[in-house]
């Protein structure tokens, strides 16, 4: 007999594996969620190809192209926290939620298993757009290098996937709220693009105008930006920044939000059971 | 322990928070093996009383408990022995017929060896064995019913609870569907708890059922018991001149010593008689007399809608079309839930 949390992992796993089922069955879906940051990616090195050899300290000493990078990695994210929200409602909709419910599966299995699920798709969505962006520099003047080699890549996508939760769950939260999937969409959308243009995504904080600097710091889009930087671009990719401090603050802030969205979605969730 | 009823309300009540009272002290117990049904409109109050059941959503006041166990105390132990299939399909579309069988058997624990089994079991039950590796998205209406059915049964539950089962089918396919819960039942010795606005669907399937509406039981027994209550048949009477024709006919015909009991029809009145082939020449002579001319009869022995219409007033269709063209209005909002 299976008991308490061992149950509880099982059913969770159980659930996962559906996500993951559903994932693979439809690759299609992340293809297309990586052609608008592909482009992006394409478009924004070529505007500002010039603007980083002004001012080569300001962008770590790396091409425009390569500072880029881990914005287009964020925003990829940003994006497909998205579908956490709307995957639910769906499940809702459908009625496979309520057939979930009459079985004795732990209710918080169903959340994190659909939640873990996310994870893994964005994680798949992260490393295609890091080999994406790595293909793509191979063929400009100046190549792509990922100082801190694979660690520093998974590292990164570390703080993107701890990102990545903290958007998920708050999307799960305004899809228990909203109970609507186009409100849902809308309300990411129109987070998701003031965040990424009042961060460091576009130019180093340093070059940003004053009032906007103010901003910028208060914006959890930079530190996650600036600590990919760091890890992806090397030491000196943020050159008023110490790296240590900077990774361990971007950590704290990040998983507080985390820990917070988080807390949102699980008590409107079992509100919502009720 | 088995004497006891498998499903024991009472007093039951549910206010929404937006003060909808959907069930206004609902009492009833269901025996072991018996197949149960709740009649009535959209609206009435069968969905909520389930919903409760399969501890799914709050009671406000009264008591609720299954296999002797309170449904807020004892939810888990009681989703383990139960089985639920609803109107809304809780079908994954993007996973296969199988895939859907094997998820909802994990969930419940089943042994690998024990769940693949009862799968290829379910899946050739069903008919679905054919095209249990297709997804579920690609089946027909009717197939969609089936696997949602056999989900329901994946964990061989000792009472299964049914909500709306047949809405949406054509009429083959809820020929086919009756046939299943008949087997389940009789032979299986399943309990099953069924909600319809379907009449012929609770004459038809039901050992007993109680008439809801307004959130109220408005009358139990078996169809047979309830239909007996009106009397033999039913005489349906329409006239040539139709003002005053009505009220004249059924003041007239009420006090005949056969003559049970005058409802008002469609367009004419319903006379309902113990022995209908005796009492058409006497009421034909009788309302001649008066100079009555009737321009239809027709004689049926009594539906569920009859009962119906005594104890509400209006019957089950014209309540149904009534409410459509209500929430017609109102806006069509599936994302909100169905009560």
């Amino acid at each position: 007999m299976t008991t308490g949390a061992h149950a509880f992992f099982l059913e969770t796993l159980i659930l996962y594996q559906r996500s993951m089922k559903i994932l693979t069955r439809r690759p299609i879906a992340i293809y297309f969620s990586l052609i608008q940051p592909v482009i992006w990616m394409l478009l924004f090195g070529q505007i500002f190809n010039r603007i980083a050899s002004f001012n080569p300290t300001a962008f770590g000493g790396k091409s425009y192209f390569q500072f880029f990078v881990p914005s287009v990695l964020l925003q990829t994210l940003l994006f497909g926290a998205a579908q956490s929200g709307i995957g639910i409602i769906n499940d809702m909709q459908s009625g496979f939620l309520n057939k979930l419910l009459t079985t004795p599966v732990h209710r918080m299995a169903i959340l994190l298993g659909r939640i873990l699920g996310d994870l893994t798709r964005m994680s798949l969505q992260g490393l295609l757009i890091v080999l994406i962006a790595w293909l793509a520099g191979q063929l400009q003047a100046e190549r792509v290098r990922y100082e801190n080699g694979l660690p520093g890549v998974l590292a990164a996508l570390g703080i993107a996937l701890l990102f990545g939760l903290g958007l998920a769950s708050l999307n799960v939260f305004i899809a228990l709220k909203t109970r609507n999937t186009e409100s849902t969409f809308l309300i990411a959308n129109f987070l998701t693009l003031p965040l990424l243009f009042t961060s460091s995504a576009q130019l180093p904080v340093t070059l940003l105008p004053d009032w906007l600097q103010h901003v910028a710091r208060f914006n959890p889009v930079t530190y996650a930006i600036d600590s990919m930087r760091v890890l992806l671009n090397g030491a000196h990719a943020v050159p008023d920044e110490q790296p240590g401090p900077l990774i361990l603050r971007t950590v704290l802030i990040l998983g507080l939000l985390a820990t917070l969205t988080l807390t949102l979605a699980v008590r409107s969730f079992r509100r919502s059971l009720r | 322990m088995n004497n006891e009823p498998i499903i024991d309300v009472h007093d039951l009540t549910k206010v929404y928070p937006d003060g909808t009272q959907a069930v206004q002290g609902v009492s009833f117990q269901v025996e072991r093996g018996e197949f149960f049904g709740f009649l009535g409109p959209n609206g009435a109050g069968k969905s909520t009383t389930i919903k409760i059941l399969i501890t799914l959503l709050g009671r406000t006041s009264g008591e609720a408990s299954v296999f002797g166990l309170d449904v807020d105390r004892h939810a888990d132990a009681i989703r383990r022995r139960i089985g639920y299939s609803a109107q809304e399909i809780g079908l994954d579309d993007e996973l296969t017929g199988r895939e859907n069988l094997l998820l909802q058997g994990r969930l419940y624990h089943l042994p690998t060896v024990v769940l693949k089994q009862r799968v290829e079991e379910l899946l050739a039950l069903m008919d679905l064995a054919g095209d249990a590796d297709r997804p579920a998205g690609s089946y027909s209406g009717g197939m969609r019913k089936r696997l949602d059915l056999a989900t329901g049964l994946i964990h061989r539950p000792e009472l299964l609870f049914l909500d709306e089962p047949t809405t949406g089918l054509d009429p083959q396919n809820r020929a086919g569907l009756w046939k299943h819960l008949e087997r389940l039942n009789k032979e299986e010795g399943l309990t099953i708890f069924l909600t319809t606005h379907y009449m012929e669907e609770a004459d038809r399937l039901c050992d007993r059922l109680a008439i809801i509406d307004h959130g109220r039981i408005i009358a139990e027994g078996s169809p047979a018991s309830l239909k007996a209550q009106l009397g033999g048949d039913v005489v349906a009477l329409t006239f040539k001149e139709e003002v005053g024709s009505k009220e004249r006919a059924a003041a007239l015909v009420k006090g005949l010593p056969f003559v049970r009991d005058v409802t008002a029809g469609d367009d004419g009145i319903n006379v309902i008689v113990e022995d209908g082939g005796a009492a058409v020449p006497e009421l034909m002579r009788v309302l001649g007399e008066e100079g009555l001319r009737v321009a239809r009869l027709s004689m049926t022995t009594p539906t569920l809608d009859d009962v119906f219409l005594k104890y509400t007033g209006h019957s089950i269709r014209q309540e149904e079309l009534d409410r459509d063209w209500r929430s017609s209005r109102g806006g069509w909002a599936p994302w909100r839930r169905r009560h």
